[in-house]
């Protein structure tokens, strides 16, 4: 280490005062020569003499004062400088093959730098608490029913933090909406109701004020609320004086007393405020609803297996003690990182594996490049070799020079890289909201000047190597002759290229499942209209629409407005559209088949609507009738049940059928169906359709699953929409706000963001290769004909046709596709079988994809190779045969 | 008596050696080199310096201006202790070498 240092020291003092350096080498030498003429002379030479004889001793004082001056810290930098000057001028000599490589390594290393930032801002990012590795999220498992990973209910996570001794604090979240009420604009926020402590399991704390106190979650404590920074900012103009002030929420009076720092997220997504999770003593005892999210942080010394053992445990005593809602219910432990981000590492992984793909194939493409020009160069390096030049400093230029050339296209994929990931914004923000803000940091540029240095090495390594081999004895005129034609010289291109177009295979053929897999996804009707429909969100807040009337008469007013402003052909509400939020799901009991303490009813997603609901969506009906006005309060219960939900339950025929929701036995009054309508799509594109119920508003009371959402119809954008939409609430109620408005189009647009993201990445890294591999295969053959351009003009002058010629170089070309086909499918089928869990109804081994990618490669090959062909095929035999 | 030319890489231990006695400068080295093997070892005298520098480069031997015995300014070397380390090791692979080598030029 001191003496790395000694010799830093020493390269910059030689780079700075070299003829410091050189005076003392030649001091010394000198001294040396003094003192053995001193010594010949008083040996009784004669002065003259002993000169001579001192000198002859002492060897050429030229070439040794030079390697001393090299070894005494000299060269380092001389020979870095000399080398890159020398490299510079090569490549700007050659500027076609020098910007074809720079373009080559900027698109391979803009794609990586592109993937990786993506990859830094989530995967990669710490979460922002304390030990994040020590949090664990807790979840339930409804084996009865086959769900993994469902939410706790309250009285079960109530339970767990209670009896667990696993962890230091257990604690819940659940996200909610709440309306910022008493502005002059009143807002619609999204809200998470917390646990008091779940800040300090977090381990983090407010930048002002404090957090919620223990207790600050019972019932009858003070109203309080946490803002988020973003919602700081945007609403109270990042207000110092904020905490202790009130602000209306829902109508309610809430006292601010914090504002969480600007990095603060949990668990993704940026939240406007935290407000304390309350629960009614009723609510608290709920076993059968599982909506509550909960998160621990482990014990000092407890591992997860140890934590997860004993929440089995308390599980299984649970089961015991309440039969009636815990049978089968079991609970899991998830690590927070791997909750954060368990739906994108998969797609991510697989991105950055192409990408690095991507990068190989530009690598081979440069090496093939760089050994075409290293045959033209071993005329030059044979002669510096004559001249001197030692085999490790030829191997020291080269690299330099390939160096030179990794760190310039380094630079490029910065550049590009980031030209990519703003070109990409709109896609990135909706698939990994996370990456949006993306930005230039440390590892980012660590990891581009790695991949940049990496790079460099691997494509110059391959030619540096090969010349550097050259035999300084062979004659200059003969080795040239026999760079140029040996039986190596296009070996290395040729194996090359062949792994070039077996990787540019394997890219091909994933991204064609990927795009048939996303043609199939967007193919799915969602079963409902798309274009011309748009959800806005009106949340009546519960506080204020306390009775179910208040609720039922705002809908009404509402929907009499909307339906008369002009543009509107027709207009309803829900609860929620589909491909929004999670649904609700209720079980339910079928009269004359369900028993009194039944326990496993089946389940629907359940909805409560307007008249004109199926008629704006365009959900048609397929038996019965629509609902109407007068299915009221007063008027007998109805429902509408979806065509899988009458096929399952009523194969025999479901109108006039009746059932509840709840057991048999439970309060709920008995519905009659009297319509089916056709399924839509709840959960995803990808997802079949599950029973659904839809109930007519005014015969529910219960305020969580009271219209939230209209949908209206009509031919204007929502643009010119919203205003009066706005206009016509606030006439209502001047304190609603609602939320921004959209086409339906948009909303199943955004539930595919995931995979069109990842489709549309693949297939453009996909396409980056095949380009890459084009280059690559017509650079090799071009080269293979420049090469044999004598033995092409004997064919010629010997009576071969052009016909025949053409056809030699491009069953050359062929031969090469054909072995990067065979080769590339055993690793397509690999990267297959990984895709698998991302394939819509497309199998790992479809038929289409892998007879298209391997035909495409093919057919891009023979273009690439017909046109050295036809110039094969136009040599003038009496000149051809007059070259080399 | 005939002259040896010095065998690749030999010259390293040579002058490491020879700098066991303490500080010399490069004109002391050589003759030091000559006279103890009785001028039987031919060194071309210049390239001993690239040798020293390259020592000094890795750290086996350290060097300061002093002043040499007729009062002129000379460039000293001493052994480090990385030096001593590698003339250890050097001279146990030599003796090791001269064995092998002794003893199949005995069977001959």
């Amino acid at each position: 280490m001191r003496t790395a240092f000694r010799n830093l020291l020493a390269r910059i003092r030689a780079l700075i005062a070299p003829a410091a350096v050189q005076g003392d080498i030649r001091e010394e030498f000198q001294f040396h020569l003094d003192m053995c003429i001193e010594e010949k002379v008083k040996a009784g030479m004669s002065p003259e003499a002993a000169r001579l004889e001192a000198l002859r001793q002492f060897g050429n004082q030229t070439t040794l004062r030079e390697k001393g001056w090299d070894e005494r810290g000299g060269g380092f930098f001389e020979i870095l400088l000399k080398d890159l000057t020398f490299g510079v001028r090569t490549l700007l000599r050659k500027p076609l093959l020098t910007v074809t490589v720079l373009l080559t390594l900027g698109l391979g290393i803009g794609a990586n730098t592109a993937v990786f930032s993506v990859i830094d801002a989530t995967l990669l990012a710490p979460l922002p608490y304390r030990q994040p590795d020590r949090l664990m999220t807790l979840w339930e498992e409804l084996t009865t029913h086959g769900q993994a990973q469902v939410e706790f209910s309250p009285a079960n996570y109530l339970d767990v933090r209670r009896q667990s001794r696993s962890f230091e604090a257990i604690g819940a979240w659940l996200e909610t909406r709440v309306n910022l009420t008493g502005v002059v604009e009143p807002q619609r926020l999204s809200g998470m109701f917390i646990s008091d402590n779940l800040f300090g399991i977090l381990g983090a704390s407010p930048i002002i004020g404090r957090g919620f106190l223990p207790g600050e979650d019972q019932e009858n404590a003070q109203r309080v609320a946490i803002l988020g920074h973003g919602f700081w900012q945007r609403g109270f103009a990042s207000d110092p004086k904020i905490v202790g002030r009130s602000i209306q929420l829902d109508g309610q009076s809430v006292t601010v007393v914090g504002v969480m720092p600007e990095y603060f997220s949990f668990p993704k997504k940026a939240i406007d405020l935290w407000i304390p999770l309350r629960m009614s003593p009723d609510q608290a005892s709920g076993r059968g609803d599982h909506y509550i999210r909960v998160i621990g942080r482990l014990r000092d010394g407890i591992n997860m297996s140890e934590a997860e053992s004993e929440v089995r445990a308390i599980a299984k005593a649970l089961e015991d003690r309440y039969p009636r809602t815990n049978d089968g219910v079991k609970m899991q432990l998830v690590p927070l990182e791997e909750y954060a981000f368990n739906e994108e590492r998969p797609a991510l992984v697989i991105l950055f594996g192409a990408v690095g793909l991507v990068l190989l194939i530009g690598c081979a493409n440069v090496a093939n490049l760089l050994l075409t020009r290293a045959n033209e160069r071993g005329r030059e390096m044979t002669l510096r070799t004559v001249l001197g030049a030692g085999r490790g400093r030829l191997l020291r230029q080269l690299l330099t020079e390939s160096l030179l050339l990794g760190l310039l296209g380094g630079f490029l994929g910065l550049l590009l890289g980031f030209a990519l990931v703003r070109a990409l914004g709109t896609y990135i923000a909706e698939a990994l909201p996370q990456a949006a803000g993306i930005s230039l940091d440390a590892r980012l540029l660590a990891y581009t000047l790695g991949i940049s240095l990496v790079t460099g090495l691997v494509f110059g390594l391959i030619p540096a190597l090969r010349v550097s081999r050259t035999a300084p004895g062979s004659s200059l005129r003969g080795l040239e002759s026999q760079l140029a034609s040996g039986p190596g010289a296009g070996r290395n291109q040729k194996i090359l290229v062949v792994a070039q177009l077996a990787l540019s295979f394997v890219l091909l053929s994933g991204a064609g499942l990927l795009i048939r897999s996303f043609a199939n996804l967007v193919a799915v009707d969602p079963g409902f209209r798309t274009e011309q429909v748009h959800v806005v969100g009106v949340e009546l807040p519960f506080s204020k629409y306390e009775t179910p009337e208040a609720r039922w008469n705002f809908n009404d007013q509402l929907l009499d407005r909307v339906r008369s402003l002009p543009s509107v052909r027709s207009a309803g509400v829900i609860s929620f559209v589909p491909l929004t939020r999670s649904a609700v799901f209720f079980s339910f009991s079928i009269e004359g088949r369900s028993l009194p303490g039944d326990m496993d009813l089946p389940q629907a997603v359940y909805r409560v609507i307007s008249p004109g609901y199926f008629e704006t969506m365009g959900i048609s009906l397929l038996q019965g009738r629509h609902l109407s006005n007068s299915d009221n309060e007063s008027a007998l219960r109805v429902a509408i049940v979806n065509r899988t939900m009458a096929t399952r339950f009523w194969p025999e025929g479901a109108i006039g059928r009746r059932l509840k929701v709840g057991a048999l036995d439970s309060p709920n009054q008995w519905m009659t169906i009297v319509g089916i309508v056709a399924d839509v799509r709840q959960k995803g594109l990808d997802a079949d359709a599950e029973p659904q119920l839809y109930v007519p508003y005014r015969q529910d009371h219960r305020g969580f699953i009271a219209p939230s959402e209209v949908v209206i119809r009509s031919n204007l954008d929502a643009a010119a929409l919203a205003p009066a939409l706005r206009r016509e609430v606030r006439a209502i109620d001047k304190d609603q706000p609602i939320s921004g408005i959209e086409t339906m189009a948009a909303v199943v647009s955004r539930s595919v963001a995931g995979p069109r993201f990842r489709t549309l990445l693949l297939a453009l890294f996909a396409g980056i290769a095949l380009m890459l591999s084009v280059i690559g295969i017509y650079g090799v053959v071009s080269y293979g004909v420049a090469q044999q351009t004598r033995e092409i003009g004997l064919h010629m002058a010997l009576g071969a046709e052009p016909r025949k010629i053409v056809g030699d170089v491009l069953r050359r070309g062929l031969k090469l596709s054909l072995a990067g086909v065979a080769v590339g499918f055993l690793f397509a089928a690999g990267l297959a079988r990984l895709l698998r869990t991302m394939l819509f109804q497309v199998e790992p081994l479809d038929i289409t994809v892998f007879v298209a990618a391997p035909l495409l490669l093919l057919l891009v090959s023979v273009v690439a190779c017909y046109f050295p062909a036809r110039r094969a095929a136009r040599l003038d035999p009496s000149t051809a045969l007059r070259i080399g | 008596m005939e002259k040896t030319d010095l065998l690749q890489g030999t010259l390293d231990m040579l002058v490491l050696k020879t700098l066991q006695r303490g500080a010399l400068h490069g004109y002391d080295i050589a003759r030091w080199i000559q006279q103890t093997s009785e001028d039987a070892l031919q060194v071309e005298e210049g390239s001993l310096y690239p040798a020293l520098y390259r020592m000094e480069r890795r750290g086996w031997i350290q060097s300061r201006w002093g002043v040499s015995q007729n009062n002129r300014r000379a460039r000293y070397y001493e052994l480090t202790q990385t030096g001593r380390r590698q003339l250890q090791a050097e001279s146990a692979n030599w003796d090791r070498l001269i064995t092998a080598i002794g003893k199949i030029m005995q069977t001959a």
